[in-house]
Formats: C-alpha cells, structure tokens, sequence
C-alpha cells in the first residue's frame, strides 16, 4: 500500500489556502463586474514588466521591418501619396453629405447623434490562460481608462475593459465565454445577447423563432446593457437554426479577426452621455 | 541562489512567456500552461509545501492576467502543486517517464479544475475546453520534459566542474 507522508502543518495550509480561493471566487459571484484588490495590485505591479518586455520585442522587431523594407518604402510612399490625393477628394465628398446630414436631421426633429472620442492602444499581450479569451493593452488609468469602457477596432468590437493598472489594461474580448454584449440584427432589429464561446466565434441568445434572423446578417450593439454604445458592428451571422426551444440557435463570427489584433480604440467618453436617444 | 528568488523569477518568465511570448511568435492557440511547468518543477522537487505555495502565488499571478474569475487558477495551481507534492513521494522525478507522467496528470487536473470550478461559480460551460487541454497536455509533456531534462544536465555538468 502507497503511503503519503505529509505534516500535518502543510495540509492546514493547504486547506486555508483552497479556502482563501473559493472566498476571493464567491466575492465575485455576488458583484460580477467588480474585480478583487487582490488582482488588482498584482496587474499593476506585474503590467509594467510586460510593457517593458513588449517595448523590447517590438524594437526588436522594428529595427528587422525597417531593415528589411527600406528597399519597398520609396514605392510604398508613392503609393500613399496617390492615396492621400484620393482621400482628399473624398473628404470634401464627406463633408458635403455631412452638412446635408445635419440639415435634414434638423428639419426632421431628430437629435445631433453624439460623437464618442477614443483613443488608440496597442495590444502587448495575450491572455495568460489558455481557457479564457483576453488581451493587455499598453494604456491605463493615466489615460483615463476605467473597467467596463468599451474597445473597438477598425472593423468592429472588440471587449471591454476589465482591469486597469497606471500603464496597462485588460480586455475582456467579445469571445470570451463570460462576455455578453446587448446586441440586434442590423436589417430587422431583432434584440439579443451575443455571448461568447470561448474559441473564435459567438452565438447570439433570446432571438425567438418568430424573429427575422438570416446568414449574412450584420449584428450590431444596441445599447440596452449600459457598456457599449448603440450600432457598433459587431459580426456577421454565419448559421440560424430553429430550435425546439423559444429561441433560435444563432451562430455569429466577430467582424475583427481577434487573434491578430494589434491596435484598438477605447471609447473614452463619459458614460452618462451613452444613451442615445432617436427623439426629442 | 536563493529559492525564492528562483521561485519568483520563474513566475515571471512563465507570465512573460505565456502573455507576451506566444504573441510574438504569432501563436493562435495557447499550447503551453507555463505557470504550471512551473508549480510541477517545485513541487515535484521541493515537496508539498512549496508545491502549494508556488501554486497559489503563480495561480494568483495568472489569475491576474486572464479574463476569468479571480482565483480559478490560484485554485487549480494549489490543488496541482499538492497532489504532485505528493507523488514526487513515491515516484522517481527525475525518471523521463515520470516526468512525462506527472506532467499529463497535473495538466489533466488543472483543465478538470478549471473547468468545474467556472461552471460552479458562473453556470458556464467552456466551450473548446477538449481542444485547448488536448494541446496543453502535448505542450506542457513535450516543453515541460525538455526543460527539466536540460535543467538536470545543467545541475550535472555543474557538480562535475564543482567537483574536478
């Protein structure tokens, strides 16, 4: 018979230390959006050493891309200087259709439409696990980053801001099974919850079968949970299946490719002025 | 040097390499569980006690760094570093196959843990949890067996130079 030998000493430790994790994990099953000082300090002491190791590894790397596209930077400056004399002719388009705009908003009663401000941020890091679905942005509380700020990306959405240090950040990312995101199908402003599933996509929840829902769909945010602001692209439906349930099984992948994302933007305006309102 | 420097540096190369490490190599999936290379390495090789303190200390770390609930990893790492603790009693560690073994079944019950703890606390499934163990348990058997065969020779080679 095997014999384990271990004090005494050690297996109260052992106890008290299980029970320390199961008090820190029960705290936020009752606040789920609060996250433990605990963490907290341990981001903020620990971020920086990652900042620091992700400056290295991108000079690194930048002094490679720079030795290695010098040959193709005069071609590619040609290039962008064609593109910037043809952004410059559809700017003054986009302006025109802007003022056209605010005419006809104003002639039809509707309100001015508030322009969030954001701010960019580069992605230094992944996910410390491999079960969850998070990154570190180099951007903090000396940017006036808060949890729960929402992060975009060119193409779409992207999280929300969990966990903010002096120099650093955590997102939660729009995959992450412990997301959801208020959203609706762009076409027939069907309401849902688009949650997360842990690998590349999500799947969108509380869509009745009743409900006009389709592939190619756009899904967009709707604004009902209080994070994100309405009509933020969010992706596009890639399966609907009629369940035997009240609600449909909808399956939908995230505009921005999250496994690349090397640059964000964090919506970083006051939160009371989120609600957007269609009518005065 | 002191253990528990070593232990801390340790912890901060796993944090390195499991966030900052696997990006730069441009890694989609994560094949590797660092921090628990880590609490496997001290515990198998100092004893219980350092098996659950270099767990909870590198759960918490990792906690502090993932998108999941605080204290998921602190747990799984605590119970990891026990329950290897007290294999290395009985098993040889230093044996390759041992190694290979301990590794498996610590992987295996860290992605156990994980799992059923998420599922108590938040009623959520992780889903694409078969895939990531499934990686992991190659990762953390084929990386963690070649990080500590090279850390022996290196301790071998060492006594030798000590002793000529």
């Amino acid at each position: 018979m095997l014999a384990f030998k271990v004090e005494k000493k050690t297996v109260l430790i052992f106890f008290v230390l299980l029970l320390t994790m199961v008090i820190i994990m029960s705290g936020q099953v009752r606040a789920p959006t609060s996250s433990p000082h605990l963490a907290n300090a341990i981001f903020s002491v620990l971020s920086p050493l990652s900042r620091g190791v992700h400056s290295a590894i991108s000079q690194v790397q930048d002094w490679w891309k720079a030795y290695i596209g010098l040959r193709e930077a005069y071609k590619e400056k040609e290039r962008l200087e064609e593109r910037v004399h043809q952004l410059e002719v559809d700017y003054i388009d986009i302006e025109e259709l802007r003022f056209s705009n605010k005419r006809l908003r104003a002639l039809l009663g509707l309100q001015e439409t508030t322009l969030y401000s954001s701010l960019p941020a580069e992605v230094i890091g992944n996910d410390s696990s491999g079960y969850f679905k998070s990154i570190i942005i180099n951007k903090g509380t000396s940017h006036s980053l808060r949890p729960d700020m929402p992060v975009t990306a060119p193409g779409g959405l992207v999280g929300r801001v969990i966990r903010t240090s002096t120099w650093a950040s955590q997102v939660q990312l729009i995959t992450d099974i412990n997301s959801g995101v208020a959203a609706m199908v762009q076409r027939s402003r069907a309401q849902g919850v688009v949650v997360g599933e842990g690998s590349n996509s999500c799947s969108m929840k509380y869509v009745t079968n009743l409900d006009d829902v389709a592939p190619e769909d756009m899904i967009i945010t709707s604004g009902r949970e209080g994070i994100y602001p309405e009509g933020i692209p969010i992706g596009r439906v890639v399966m609907v299946k009629k369940s035997a349930t009240l609600f449909q099984q909808i399956r939908v992948i995230p505009l921005v490719d999250l496994r690349k994302i090397e640059e964000v933007l964090i919506i970083i305006k006051e939160r009371e002025t989120l609600p957007f309102k269609r009518r005065q | 040097m002191n253990i528990y420097l070593r232990i801390a540096i340790s912890i901060l190369v796993a944090l390195i390499v499991q966030t900052i490490g696997v990006r730069a190599l441009s890694t989609s999936i994560v094949y590797l569980d660092a921090f628990l290379l880590v609490v496997v390495y001290f515990a198998a090789k100092k004893g219980v006690l350092t098996g659950i303190l270099v767990g909870a200390v590198s759960g918490l770390v990792q906690d502090s760094f993932s998108g999941g609930i605080i204290g998921i990893h602190g747990f799984a790492k605590t119970l990891v570093g026990f329950f290897v603790g007290l294999l290395s009693t009985i098993l040889v560690v230093e044996n390759l196959v041992a190694q290979a073994l301990i590794l498996g079944l610590a992987t295996l019950l860290n992605g156990a843990v994980i799992v059923g703890t998420n599922y108590l606390f938040l009623h959520s499934p992780l889903k694409g949890f078969w895939g990531t163990l499934s990686y992991q348990f190659l990762g953390n058997i084929g990386v963690g067996a070649i990080i500590f065969q090279s850390v022996k020779l290196y301790s071998f080679a060492k006594e030798r130079r000590w002793t000529s």
